[in-house]
């Protein structure tokens, strides 16, 4: 089994779903909110990563983030280093490409909340940031939750993105997915097995115990 | 909607907005609260201007402190009852308003003992009461009420509507209802604004618009009774006594009013009779005396205007009016039913 491996790949996964809470209920709630009627194209850039493949994906972010372009040279002048073939270029890579496995359940999510009680709390002298944080992010304690699954879930299951812009290095960019790869490739199938199997159980459990805490009564706060 | 509506409330007292529903009560209900951004107009309270399309002023709900309460209680369903009551005072651009007296606005509505308890498990009238606790926590310069009896058994809405009465008087809140339920419009409002498609036709004292109409589609919208303030002056075996202008009338009611009460007593005018000459003995039990003021034709059926010390409107076939040879001035009996007499309480 290859641990350094599975760390990084676990590493990896907590990091994107941070990165993704932080950033990903702005932009629900700004889809949610927002009354602009060309937000339909933030929506479909949000949802791109569902049916585009990870290579592209991979490409872009490579590109974008690499020597040539202006993003990757001012990273380089501060950090020293480049981005490409690094944790941070692939956390980068992560969270775009999990986007819309945070993005959706959390708009979702917002949008079900009954717009009266926005309007009730407005009327009640809470601001629109107040009621969001007072009314609505309590009321969608089930979205939230499934975002934050998701996005670990796919995370640490993905492997053309990963491959793209990490590479292929030990304890840096090899994940979980590559070392699984790694190993079929090297006709090692035992240990391709014990790490599939172990992934394939993970990912399971995580997926079960979600829909089982969405059906119990402690996080059940909709009338 | 085009609402030309400029109408002092005082402290504690309520309008009454009624009209069909789909008039655009809801609508203008929503606008004055800052809800809805209407494309043209002025809204502006207490000297305030809210809303004013021409100068490019919107003041946000949040700054208009308005208490808003609708059909629906949408309490917030994942805090208590306490906490939704004092949702609002906490926030917020609330520092420069008069500070409620919660503990007794609770008290008055009864709620005080469901504090610790989650808007489900509520009955629908209890959660109505909380919403109104809620709105009037903040203490509003003014509180909207968008039928909010609406989805309540009578009972309970009866029991309510006395409720919010005491409580605007109690706390000073001026407070506009919209409604399509002339019973609601009687038994709470002070003042009547009558929208008739699409357009306040007219505005005043809720007596003043029952008895005078501005015109016929007014009249028609609030129906054919007359609406006549009274007051119960005695009661027994199933028979209430009340004076009407000083003239007493006799009303089987079932349910036991005390005397003193205030009450409209409201009577339709197909169900008021003419009788000519000596009285002629039946189970009538009221036998007015009354001097027709004017006659006017509504198809084969006759308006017959009557003065029995106060106005009351008598329909009849124009057979019967030539058989009586009715003619303004003519001294008439109009006789009434106890049972065809119909009491709205006022408190």
């Amino acid at each position: 089994m290859d641990w350094t491996a599975l760390w990084l790949s676990v590493r990896l996964a907590a990091a994107t779903t941070m990165v993704l809470l932080i950033v990903g209920v702005p932009v629900a709630y700004w889809i949610v909110f927002s009354p602009r009627r060309w937000k339909f194209l933030v929506e479909a850039v949000v949802a791109l990563p569902l049916v585009l493949p990870p290579t592209v994906l991979g490409f872009y972010v490579l590109i974008a983030i690499g020597p040539l372009s202006p993003v990757g040279r001012a990273y380089a002048r501060l950090a020293g280093h480049g981005l490409p073939f690094t944790f941070q270029g692939l956390l980068i890579a992560s969270v775009l490409y999990s986007l819309p496995f945070a993005v959706q359940p959390f708009s979702a999510e917002f949008a079900s909340v009954d717009r009266r009680l926005l309007e009730a709390s407005w009327s009640l002298g809470v601001s629109r940031l107040a009621t969001f944080r007072r009314v609505v992010i309590p009321l969608s304690v089930r979205g939230l939750v499934t975002g934050i699954v998701l996005s670990f879930a796919h995370t640490l299951g993905e492997f053309g993105v990963v491959l793209m812009v990490g590479g292929n290095l030990p304890g840096t960019t090899r994940t979980v997915s590559i070392s699984i790869y790694d190993a079929v490739q090297a006709l090692d199938y035992a240990a391709a097995w014990r790490t599939s199997l172990l992934l394939l159980v993970v990912s399971f459990a995580i997926l079960a115990a979600t829909y089982a805490l969405q059906r119990s009564v402690w996080i059940k706060t909709r009338v | 909607m085009d609402a030309a509506l400029d109408i002092a409330i005082d402290a504690g007292a309520m309008l009454v907005v009624f009209g069909p529903s789909g008039a655009g009560k809801t609508t203008l209900l929503r606008q004055i609260a800052g809800l809805d951004r209407p494309a043209r107009a002025r809204i502006a309270v207490g000297g305030e201007v809210w809303c004013d399309t021409a100068a490019g002023v919107w003041v946000p709900p949040q700054r208009r402190r308005v208490g808003v309460v609708f059909q629906q209680p949408t309490l917030f369903p994942h805090l208590t009852v306490g906490d939704n009551i004092r949702f609002g005072i906490a926030g917020p651009g609330r520092g420069s308003g008069p500070s409620p007296n919660v503990a007794g606005i609770a008290a008055l509505l009864g709620v005080e003992a469901l504090e610790k308890r989650h808007p489900r498990e509520l009955s629908g009238g209890q959660a109505q009461r909380v919403a109104l606790a809620r709105a009037l926590a903040t203490g509003p310069r003014l509180l909207l009420l968008d039928e909010p009896f609406a989805a309540l058994d009578a009972p309970t809405r009866a029991r309510l509507r006395r409720d919010v009465r005491a409580l605007l008087h109690a706390t000073g809140t001026p407070a506009i209802l919209v409604t399509h339920d002339r019973g609601e419009a009687l038994a709470i409002g002070d003042l009547l604004a009558v929208v008739v498609e699409g357009r306040v036709r007219q505005t005043g004292a809720i007596a003043d618009v029952f008895g005078r109409p501005a015109d016929a589609e007014v009249a028609a919208s609030l129906g054919v009774e007359a609406v006549l303030p009274a007051r119960i002056v005695g009661a027994a075996a199933g028979i209430v006594d009340v004076a009407v202008e000083g003239v007493v009338l006799h009303v089987a009611e079932r349910d036991p009013l005390a005397p003193g009460t205030q009450v409209y007593a409201c009577i339709r005018a197909e169900d008021v009779t003419l009788e000519t000459g000596s009285a002629i003995t039946a189970s009538t039990r009221n036998h007015l005396g009354a001097t027709v003021v004017s006659i006017s034709s509504e198809g084969p059926i006759d308006r017959v205007a009557l003065d029995c010390g106060f106005p009351l409107d008598a329909l009849i076939t124009r057979r019967s009016r030539d058989e009586l040879r009715l003619a303004a001035g003519a001294r008439v009996t109009a006789a009434v039913k106890a049972t065809s007499i119909h009491l709205v309480p006022r408190d």
